[in-house]
């Protein structure tokens, strides 16, 4: 189930809410522990199993660790038998498919069948969720989790189970145990998840058609079209994982929950170095804590610095999807902030600031390319659009579409940067600003429904009877 | 006085919207059918452990739920009237023209399926020894530039007719968009649907007439119904949209029967209108009664002997209701729901001629067309 989907809103969320509030703050935690079972379930139900294994696998490791606290041995032996289990999981159901299909390549092994493993949905999220846990209780930056429910409800915390952010435990350890609900936590969480629905369905999904058009016609794009489609993208992939960062964050909120910002307004940024610390921040943190530093950071010479840095880049893309092009799209980030961090980002930081923004904006809309194309002849065909005018600079086809949508180009644009915050900081107070937040809020989600409703209405226009 | 809650109205608005469209959602009778969509809504999921389990529960509760989703209609319509305010026209596939206009958009034409179809055709024709003539009509929004909105993206039908007639040269090839070129006021296609309007098909039926020095016979205007809201209308959403006439135009002492064939099944009907259709919203099928795979028209009144084939799309229903005055017998074959041997109907009644009449996009897209050379 996704939150920008009638059942979601109309269904799962109101039974949700209500329940959460009708019992005592004992029950609460089995309360979202249950929901947010069924909220996975929407979608796989079996795959409620492979969760629920990796709550248990994960809370055993946490219990095993704080009942071997004299032996460091055993600790050691505990926290890498359940990374690798972790990893093993992740790996199988997420990369087999991949793996197999490469390794076919080779004559001999082309008897290999395809696994054909359906990828669990949030897979790639609570695995990491869990293994923060672990590590961190191994670091005894935390205490072992006795209670099952509680340490479930962490892991399968439905808000952020599918996309993210990746919250630590540590961040929210507390909050597990003891939370206040207030109604002003609630007001935020309720403004902050319309913005993110707003920011999904408004504006990410009618972008995103925008780029189907163009990544379908991937080798006879116009320059002009093909610019047009990779700013779409740029945009729609903003608001769609920023909205739906919101949306999560937002629903915490709902349920007494503070989780981390997980963008900070990233296409603002200054260089790539800037930019990575302000997109998916949460992931950004988990690699760094748990492997960068591990491997010695920039503290063992450049020489590993570097390597560091390509390991971290390189896990960084796949991680993203099961498929060469993210590893690609990685390594290609891994290069960029590899001579950012030799030189260029000294240097940067005395151009002038358009520049430097002009510079960050075109590595990373290009990085979209590779993103977004799985097979290296569709992306080497549309960056052939983007830098040649084999098709023409400029189509009337081309204007058209970048008319039709300019509108709505220059609101990704404008909530692309702090500027609506600001303007909420600054009139949040205000009289008027009291009388018309909820009009607009409810204006807002009437469209939000009635986008998420048309999207459903299929004209059958040949059908005969 | 205000009090310093006032913030609150926000969550109190959010939940109470929410709580009033899932109430509505239980309480409201449900409709089964949705005219607009032209399909039948889904029903309630049954339960059973199997689709709990594969996922297929979940999935038609989904369905479920949008299908019968309060003010469905209204949402659609809000969501059309939202992209036409952010100049999105044509996003949801119909762009919004001058002088309450509706425009399909074009999807991309394939031209080397078109030539793939062509030559299904005429290897068709050729083993039934067929003399075939062509009319690819051209779609509204390619015919009428001064009523479109001034930013649309093009469309292409003329590269379909232009190709297809260069692939014909051996065929007769009448050329509708010289037809179909308004030197009167008359309004040839429909505003919110994409067929020709009477007076369109009319046109072609009298560029048919010349092309095959026919004499032409006189029809009168027999009916006019408002309140046709066509194709393009129903997936617009735009709902204020004034509805078009539809008009018919008969011959005065016509005599005809329309043996219409689905599967096994034979009927027969004393003439081409079919009135129970302009009490719907989309009163097209007033014309041979829509889609259907296979339909005979005998004219009673004619006996000159001469027999025709058409190979066609929905654009020749209101066509084949002026030149049934013309021919003893016309028989229409619809690819897209044909699925047995013509060549049969075409030995019994010694048929010789062939009207090949498509939508350019039509011929160049269907997939049906390849059918010909199996069956």
């Amino acid at each position: 189930m996704v939150f920008s989907s009638l059942p979601f809103l109309f269904f799962f969320f109101p039974a949700t809410l209500i329940c959460y509030y009708a019992v005592p703050n004992k029950a609460k935690n089995a309360v979202l522990l249950l929901f947010s079972l069924l909220f996975y379930g929407y979608g796989e139900p079996v795959y409620i199993l492979l969760m629920v294994g990796s709550i248990l696998l994960n809370y055993t490791a946490g219990r095993l660790l704080g009942a071997f606290d004299e032996s460091e041995k055993k600790r050691k032996a505990v926290l890498v038998l359940c990374v690798i289990a972790n990893l093993l999981l992740l790996g199988f159901f997420k990369y087999a498919s991949l793996f197999v299909s490469t390794v076919k390549l080779l004559p001999v092994f082309s008897f290999l069948p395809d696994p054909q493993i359906a990828l669990p949905i949030g897979i790639s999220f609570y695995t990491f969720q869990s293994m923060s846990y672990v590590i961190d209780t191994y670091r005894r930056n935390c205490a072992p989790q006795k209670n099952l429910i509680t340490f479930g409800t962490y892991v399968a915390l439905f808000p952020q189970l599918i996309a993210g952010p990746i919250v630590r435990y540590v961040d929210v350890e507390t909050q597990l145990q003891h939370r206040t609900h207030s109604l002003v936590l609630f007001t935020n969480g309720v403004r902050l998840f319309l913005f993110g629905l707003c920011k999904k369905v408004l504006l990410a999904n009618a972008l995103g058609s925008i780029w189907d058009q163009c990544k379908a016609e991937a080798g006879v794009n116009p320059t002009l079209t093909a610019w047009v489609g990779i700013l779409a993208f740029t945009f729609q992939i903003f608001f769609d994982f920023s909205g739906y960062s919101d949306m999560a964050v937002g629903l915490g909120k709902m349920f007494g929950f503070e989780f981390v910002r997980n963008f900070n307004y990233p296409y603002t940024a200054d260089s790539i170095t800037d930019f990575w610390r302000r997109w998916h921040i949460s992931l950004g943190t988990w690699f760094r804590e748990y492997v960068y530093i591990p491997l010695g950071g920039n503290r063992r010479g450049k020489a590993r610095q570097c390597l560091n840095i390509f390991i971290v880049w390189g896990l960084t893309g796949i991680w993203h999807g099961a498929s060469w092009n993210f590893l690609l799209w990685g390594l290609y980030f891994g290069v960029l902030l590899t001579i950012e961090k030799f030189g260029l980002l000294q240097r940067l930081q005395k151009a002038p600031r358009v520049l430097a923004h002009l510079y960050t904006l075109f590595f990373v809309v290009l990085g979209w390319v590779l993103f977004d194309f799985t097979h290296l002849r569709d992306m080497g065909a549309y960056f052939a659009n983007l830098f040649t005018p084999q098709n023409g600079l400029l189509t009337s086809d081309g204007l058209a579409l970048l008319i039709s949508h300019l509108p709505l180009f220059v609101c990704a644009v404008v909530f692309s940067a702090p500027t609506a915050r600001k303007a909420f900081e600054r009139w949040k107070s205000h009289r008027v600003y009291r009388v018309l937040e909820p009009v607009l809020g409810v204006a807002a989600l009437v469209l939000c429904i009635a986008s998420l409703v048309s999207s459903t209405y299929n004209p059958f226009l040949y059908f005969r009877f | 006085m205000k009090t310093k809650y006032s913030g609150f109205a926000l969550p109190l608005c959010f939940l109470l919207l929410l709580a009033v469209l899932t109430v509505a959602f239980f309480a409201l009778p449900k409709k089964s059918y949705a005219e607009n969509e032209k399909r039948i809504l889904s029903d309630p999921p049954a339960f059973s452990w199997q689709s709990l389990l594969d996922g297929t529960l979940t999935e038609q509760a989904q369905t479920y739920i949008a299908d019968h989703f309060p003010l469905r209609e209204a949402f659609v319509g809000l969501h059309a009237y939202w992209e036409q305010l952010m100049l999105q026209n044509g996003d949801s596939g119909v762009y919004r023209g001058k002088d309450g206009y509706l425009f399909a958009t074009q999807p991309k034409l394939d031209l080397d399926k078109l030539e793939k179809n062509i030559s299904a055709i005429h290897a068709f024709a050729d083993r039934s020894g067929l003399k075939t003539t062509w009319m690819i009509v051209p779609c509204a929004g390619y015919m009428l530039e001064d009523e479109m909105p001034p930013v649309h993206a093009s469309y292409h039908d003329g590269d379909v007719i232009e190709r297809a007639k260069t692939l014909c040269a051996k065929d007769t090839f009448i050329d509708a968009r010289s037809a179909l070129t308004n030197d009167s006021d008359a309004q040839l296609y429909y505003r919110t649907d994409h067929h020709l309007t009477s007076a369109g098909a009319k046109a072609l039926y009298d560029a048919y007439c010349i092309e095959k020095k026919l004499s032409g016979h006189k029809f009168m205007l027999t009916t006019e119904n408002n309140g046709f809201y066509g194709t393009a209308y129903s997936k617009s959403g735009l709902w204020l949209t004034k509805p078009d006439t539809l008009e018919i135009y008969a011959e005065p002492d016509g005599d005809y029967t329309v043996t219409i064939t689905e599967g096994t099944n034979e009927t027969n009907y004393g003439s081409l209108y079919f009135p129970s259709h302009l009490i719907e919203k989309d009163q097209y099928p007033v014309f041979l009664d829509g889609n259907h795979a296979l339909v005979r028209i005998q004219n009673n009144r004619c006996q000159n002997g001469k027999k025709l084939l058409i190979l066609k799309d929905s654009f020749a229903h209101c066509f084949a209701t002026f030149l049934a005055a013309e021919y003893e017998t016309i028989y229409m074959v619809d690819l897209r729901y044909h699925r047995s041997p013509v060549e049969e109907i075409l030995q019994k009644e010694g048929i010789r001629e062939m009207l090949v009449l498509y939508g350019a996009e039509n011929l160049a897209n269907s997939t049906d067309i390849a059918w010909l050379s199996l069956l």
